[in-house]
């Protein structure tokens, strides 16, 4: 019985936490989830090299390449890489935007009331605030910068006629086509110089 | 939401705020932001993240 809930419990918390992790630290003696779990990290590690914000992305692009069975999981798991990407980076901006917008009430407040600490020095509390705001708005402004430039990387490969490719698929497919190029011989060499 | 790649803290808030709202409904959210100040205004709870700056 024992033996059956610490199986239980490596497969399901094997699963969640060291699939995502990496593969690397797959054993043969663990269950098979949590092997299939890091067989589809490495490969989708490989197709996620390269990329801006592939660290943010590997969790999503794991259970795309693992869910899918067929041959088309390279781009099942493209698709989900950018489509959990883009949804961490709106949940981010939202947010963003959500603690500034209720933390300025507080602003509101303090400038309303004219708030001062409680100590002898009754420092007026808009200027500790003011930091502590400022700080939310840069991170507000700099989550919605991100989700900008996502919507960007989105718009340009919809537009593109070509399908979607990671940079490092881009420098992979420049070194096939330079190897598939044929190499001048010298005698054709000759022959052109005439 | 962790799993997707969503920071942890972000997801912990998120929960948080949904939960409260759930729970007690819109005026909630007039109490958010009070609580995100004073716990970022607790010295204790500062010094860990300064903490671990200095390593």
């Amino acid at each position: 019985m024992k033996d059956r809930i610490e199986t239980l419990l490596a497969t399901v918390f094997g699963a969640i936490f060291l699939g995502p992790v990496g593969g690397g630290g797959v054993r043969d003696d663990q269950p098979q989830a949590v092997q299939r779990l890091g067989a589809g990290r490495r490969r989708t590690g490989r197709l996620c090299a390269g990329r801006r914000l592939d660290h943010r992305l590997q969790p999503g692009a794991d259970w795309g390449a693992t869910t899918s069975a067929s041959t088309s999981s390279t781009t099942v798991s493209r698709a989900a890489c950018s489509g959990a990407e883009l949804a961490v980076i709106v949940s981010l901006a939202a947010f963003g935007a959500f603690i500034a917008w209720i933390a300025f009430k507080v602003i509101g407040d303090t400038l309303q009331y004219g708030s001062t600490a409680q100590t002898p020095w009754a420092t007026p509390l808009i200027w500790p605030q003011g930091v502590w705001y400022a700080g939310l708005v840069t991170f507000a402004l700099v989550a919605a910068g991100l989700r900008a430039c996502a919507r960007r990387c989105c718009w340009r490969r919809t537009a593109s006629t070509r399908e979607p490719r990671f940079p490092s698929q881009e420098r992979e497919g420049r070194a096939e086509g330079r190897a598939r190029r044929p190499r001048p011989t010298p005698g054709r060499q000759q022959g052109e110089a005439k | 939401m962790m799993l997707v790649g969503l920071p942890i803290a972000v997801s912990m808030a998120l929960v948080g705020i949904v939960g409260g709202i759930a729970a007690y409904g819109v005026p909630f959210m007039d109490s958010i932001a009070p609580v995100v100040w004073g716990v970022q205004n607790e010295n204790l709870l500062t010094s860990i993240p300064l903490f671990v700056l200095l390593r």
